[in-house]
């Protein structure tokens, strides 16, 4: 089989796990006792059962489940995540109008997490330094939830010494405030990963570094430097690339709590104000979009790997 | 410390020019455990030296120790002279430069030794680059030379291949090619057939032969095999517990050995030319223990690959039989062993065990499944460590083997007092009862499957290479015991082996088989000495056999045969 | 001795979440506007007092109960529904181990802390659900542990033996399987404890965990964070209790995974 097969194989295996998440969350939501817009009603005196009836037959709610679920999947594909109840508007407009935000905070504390981790790691199996900064550090960082770790930057560096604002955001007009509000999130976020990563690295390495073809590139008298980047860390990487993508689950509902710890308007402040109101489109639109962001992730990892290792894509 | 110190046997010779290789007191420790103690040998150019001994002797340990590979743990001391130079304290710079350049290596497992993620050509031409001044076109067109040379079928497509999509044998050839690149003085060679099937060892043993004629390099030989010893050395070293114990010209040390643990191993390695084979079973073959009819199973594989691993086999097993199943790796004499243990699943044809057809033949799947079972079969397997529930104490293991079998025939004894008997049967003391295994030694792990198979009162045992995971002296004794437990038993035995040798002298009849087939059988002493399938002859021809003379001629023959074909 | 000091730690912990509320005199959920935010210290509330004057001893003993009750349970539920789907499927194999095996990539395809908010937004936030949210979170994890374990155990010949020796399925199940994979799942489920604790009380914080005035670590430091700058002690001492939980948890889980491992001991 060829790379580009199995690229394909990767691809069509993605798009069946996306409807089967959606078929999930769906069955999840609208398969449980009492319906959305009773449960949203009975929150406001003096609606008559009238008025709740028509609600319904605007969402749709009367239909049968089969038939609903059909709907559902069909509007996916058009882009169509229904009507939010709470902002009566497109909850597609909604959500792509607080991704930006998340995106940025997913993707730069990936690359920090991911680079910073490989770097520790390497540096841990080199250095007597390295390795006691990632078994003492390692475990602790490991142990701190993300709004914990947030709470304490914020009382340290913003409250206490007065170097960064301590929450909020700035439009992408003013770049260096937006930066600025940036900072620490993305250290909250991209500290645990580091640490699991360059654990993770660490172990790689010293697992690889038992191998034979180590052995081999030292009898024939490869330079320690390039042993070290051509017969260990390369292969190395292949493990860390899988952790990595897994590492991003992790990240992706950390970023929920972050932005509430700092107060961002992004995507995960807004399912969680969303499931404490019951706005059934707005959860499902942005579980969606985010599960599905999180399965393109782990093909595209998938993909890497097939590269990184031709065992797996030329079987 | 006083000048070379003379080296038994070869004293003359020694003195007369400056070795190639000359190693002085070597004595390595790893913590405070001594591996080597006091080892002195030396290497002639253009000469092949052979060091043999049992597992554990520090033969490879030493090997390694020569290109300090042996990592930081290891204490080395003594003196390590290449052409006059001490390699002893290390200095990695000067090494890096002796690595892969005037000394070379190759190793046991050469899929490990390979890295998996970067095609053939890219390792070689690394290897040539790294001490070579060489453009990247240049090194291509020495590295196909090179892949010629160790006549390696396609080269060109092997270049751009991973070593996973080649054979074994074809990847040692890559390493042997890697090894010769910058035209070494000296070769390491450090189990190099071990790993490999017979026929294939034959043709790196030549391959090795005329490379080392050709770039008149010397050899350092690291094996635990004396036929491969007398086929390829010219002097050699045997070593045990770190030690040499003696050490000679190749003719002399097979002929006239001084030493008793030489004379020991030498008397231990199987050989067909001095089997005392065993005649026919006192049986009845009217009524089998097994039998097979048109026997079929295939494994399917990626991409909706069938591999048939057995094809349209026949086979009965009488009682009181024994029946040598030998063939190499792929060859399906494993598979059919697991077939007659009710492992497996048959495809087609049936299965019939004690004159009963067994059920859930026919059903297709690989799967193992309780309802293959058949009372009255057991097994001894390969790995013997690994056949025994590590989490459970030996008297355990064998009372749940006795209580599994009371399912089935109620009278046969559970008792400690019955588990006890059979250990002593085996020769295992009743103070491993309360073991568990990992604190015993691989051939008493060995006895406690056998004691395990005897206890249920099989009618067959199924013993799948027994003995191929353990050193030649325990190898004749285990042997010996499973000869002695047969004949007062008196069950039927499939006995699977790669070595022609032991089914000479362990066995009745003899099944041979290739490619899922049987190509040959009939009472073992017919079939060894007049082979009449070509594949059996080729087999017997590979066999190097423990004896220099005779396998020198046989060599010069077969070089012969092959010039005028 | 030193190799006694995380189990025993563990152990204070749940003797502490247990026993707290009987040692802590002290109402979790009484208020007392006159006692608000009392400094660590304070004579009768060791611990100080928050925003409404409740004593923040009381509140963390009550928290811990909930935190390591919830977390201890899922856990197990988990480690149980794990273990039956890996072990089914690896030792069945054929379609049901394919359904079984696809089923839990497509929950693992779920971020867990969103999976946990999308059943939070469909029945509501209570301990029940929080149990059950854990619980469904994890037990993709322990169900690839148990069956990777299992296949890797069940193609090595003592399982053969037992086969060919007539073993009964629940023999081989339940003798020969299971106690070699036992140690790496224990591994895992204090490894998950840790992450339930991690995921429970950050549903805690975000208000989806338990309802309020019910103390919960998460929601106390949330509470705590709204006055960050004047009193930053109620922030600080729920988030130390709950980072030294999960670090003796986690830490727990990596020692027993250690052990385990041949690799680590030196074994090979």
């Amino acid at each position: 089989m060829g790379l580009a097969a199995y690229c394909a194989k990767r691809l069509l295996v993605g798009l069946a796990m996306v409807v089967c998440v959606q078929v999930i969350i769906f069955l999840a939501i609208q398969v449980v006792p009492g319906d959305p817009v009773e449960a949203m009603m009975s929150e406001t005196a003096g609606v008559g059962p009238e008025v709740i009836e028509a609600l319904r037959q605007q969402f749709g709610l009367d239909k049968p489940i089969p038939v609903r679920l059909l709907d559902h999947i069909v509007g996916l594909f058009r882009l169509d995540l229904g009507t939010s109840l709470q902002y009566n508007q497109s909850a597609f407009a909604i959500i792509t109008s607080r991704l930006a935000v998340s995106i940025e905070l997913v993707v730069l504390a990936a690359f920090f997490g991911i680079v910073g981790g490989i770097f520790f790691g390497s540096l841990s199996v080199r250095t007597r330094w390295g390795d006691r900064l990632i078994s003492v550090c390692g475990p602790f960082i490991l142990s701190v939830p993300g709004y914990v770790l947030g709470s304490v930057l914020i009382l340290a560096l913003s409250l206490t010494l007065g170097w960064l604002p301590a929450g909020g955001m700035a439009p992408f007009s003013d770049p260096l405030a937006h930066m600025q509000r940036l900072v620490l999130p993305v250290i909250t976020l991209a500290l645990p990963i580091a640490a699991t990563i360059a654990k993770v690295t660490r172990f790689e390495i010293l697992e690889v570094r038992t191998q034979d073809w180590v052995r081999t590139s030292r009898a024939y008298g490869f330079p320690t430097k390039v042993t070290f980047r051509r017969d260990i860390l390369r292969n190395a990487l292949t493990p860390v690339l899988t952790i990595s993508a897994l590492e991003l689950g992790g990240l992706i509902g950390a970023t929920v709590l972050v932005e509430k710890v700092f107060n961002l308007p992004g995507l995960g402040s807004l399912l969680v104000s969303a499931v404490g109101i019951r706005d059934y489109a707005l959860i499902q639109g942005a579980v969606f979009v985010i599960s599905t962001f999180y399965i393109i992730i782990n093909i595209a990892a998938d993909i890497m790997y097939g590269f990184l290792d031709p065992r797996v894509s030329k079987r | 410390m006083s000048a070379v110190i003379p080296v038994a046997g070869t004293v003359t010779n020694l003195e007369k020019a400056e070795p190639l290789l000359a190693v002085r007191d070597l004595t390595i420790d790893f913590g405070d455990k001594s591996i080597v103690k006091n080892l002195s040998f030396a290497i002639e150019p253009g000469e092949t030296l052979a060091i043999v001994g049992e597992s554990g002797s520090g033969k490879s340990v030493t090997a390694l120790s020569l290109l300090g590979l042996l990592g930081p743990r290891a204490k080395v001391a003594g003196a390590i002279e290449f052409r006059g130079q001490n390699l002893l304290p290390y200095d990695f710079k000067r090494l890096a430069h002796l690595r892969g350049n005037a000394v070379s290596i190759i190793f046991q497992e050469p899929m490990a030794a390979l890295n998996p993620v970067y095609k053939i050509g890219r390792q070689l031409s690394d290897v040539l680059r790294n001490h070579m001044n060489l453009t990247a076109v240049e090194a291509r067109i020495r590295v196909l030379e090179l892949l010629n040379k160790v006549k390696l079928p396609t080269p060109e497509a092997k270049y751009d291949q991973y070593p996973f999509e080649l054979s074994g044998g074809q990847l040692q050839r890559v390493m042997i090619a890697m090894a010769i690149a910058c035209r070494p003085k000296l070769l390491i060679a450090d189990e190099p057939t071990t790993a490999l099937d017979v026929t294939v060892q034959a043709g790196i043993l030549d391959l090795l032969r005329e490379l080392q004629a050709e770039m008149g390099m010397s050899v350092l030989f690291i094996t635990h095999d004396f036929g491969v010893v007398a086929d390829i050395a010219d002097r050699v070293l045997v070593m045990r517990h770190g030690q040499q114990v003696e050490t000679g010209a190749v003719d002399t040390l097979f002929a006239a050995p001084r030493e008793d643990y030489t004379r020991m191993l030498l008397s231990a390695v199987p050989s067909l030319a001095k089997a005392g084979y065993r005649g026919n079973a006192a049986t009845d073959v009217r009524s089998p223990v097994l039998q097979l009819r048109n026997v079929g199973v295939s494994f399917r594989g990626r991409r909706g690959h069938v591999l048939k691993a057995l094809d349209g086999i026949d086979l009965a097993i009488a009682r009181n039989e024994v029946v040598a199943l030998v063939g190499e790796s792929g060859s399906g004499k494993s598979t059919l062993g697991n077939v007659a243990a009710g492992l497996i699943r048959i495809d087609q044809g049936e299965v019939i065990v004690d004159g009963t057809p067994r059920q859930g033949a026919g059903a297709s799947s690989g799967l193992h499944s309780p309802s293959l079972h058949s009372p009255g079969v057991s097994m001894v397997f390969q790995d013997a460590n690994a056949s025994l529930n590590p989490r459970m104490r030996i008297g355990a293991t064998l009372r749940a083997a006795l209580k599994w079998g009371r399912r089935y025939r109620p009278d046969l004894d559970a008792s400690d007092s019955y588990i006890r008997s059979i250990m002593a049967e085996v020769g295992l003391g009743p103070e491993l009862f309360e073991r568990f295994p990992h604190e015993l030694s691989g051939g008493q792990k060995q006895r406690v499957g056998i004691a395990r198979a005897l206890s249920v009162k099989p009618s067959l045992i199924v013993a799948d290479e027994p003995t191929s995971a353990l050193d030649v002296s325990v190898q004749k004794t285990v042997l010996e015991l499973f000869r002695k437990l047969q004949q007062q038993h008196g069950f039927a035995c499939i006995f699977i082996t790669h070595d022609l040798s032991l089914a000479a002298t362990n066995s009745n009849r003899v099944v041979v088989m290739n490619k899922g087939r049987i190509v040959e059988q009939g009472p073992t002493a017919d079939v060894l000495r007049h082979p009449s399938d070509p594949y059996t002859r080729a087999l017997l021809n590979s066999i190097p056999l423990p004896d220099p003379v005779a396998q020198r001629a046989r060599r010069a023959q077969r070089e012969d045969a092959g010039a005028n074909p | 001795m030193k190799r006694y000091i995380l189990p025993l730690l563990a152990i204070t912990l749940i003797v502490f979440a247990v026993a707290g509320p009987v040692l802590v005199s002290a109402d979790p959920i009484k208020q007392n506007i006159v006692a608000r935010f009392a400094p660590i210290g304070t004579p009768g509330h060791l611990l100080g007092t928050d925003n409404f004057g409740r004593d923040v001893l009381a509140r963390i003993a009550a928290g811990a109960r909930v935190e390591l009750f919830t977390a201890l349970l899922s856990t197990l539920i988990a480690l149980t529904a794990g273990v039956v789907i890996g072990v089914t499927a690896a030792y069945s194999q054929g379609l049901t181990e394919g359904v079984l095996m696809r089923l839990v990539d497509v929950m693992l395809s779920i971020p867990p802390l969103i999976l946990a908010l999308l059943v939070v937004a469909s029945l509501g936030p209570s301990v029940l659900t929080l149990i059950g949210v854990l619980a469904l979170l994890f037990t993709p994890g322990f169900a690839r542990v148990a069956y990777g374990q299992t296949l890797s155990v069940r193609s090595r010949p003592f399982i053969q033996a037992a086969v060919i020796y007539g073993a009964p399925r629940r023999a081989i199940v339940f003798g020969q399987i299971l106690p070699n994979i036992a140690a790496p799942l224990l591994a895992q489920a204090s490894l998950t404890i840790a992450s339930a604790i991690l995921v429970g009380s950050g549903l805690g914080y975000l208000g989806l965990g338990i309802r309020p005035p019910m103390p919960s670590w998460g929601g106390m430091v949330a509470d705590g964070q709204r006055y960050l700058g004047s009193h930053p002690m109620l922030m600080i001492v729920p988030g130390v209790f709950v980072v030294s939980t999960i670090l003796v948890f986690s830490v727990l889980g990596d020692v027993l995974r250690t052990l385990w491992d041949p690799r680590e001991r030196g074994g090979r």
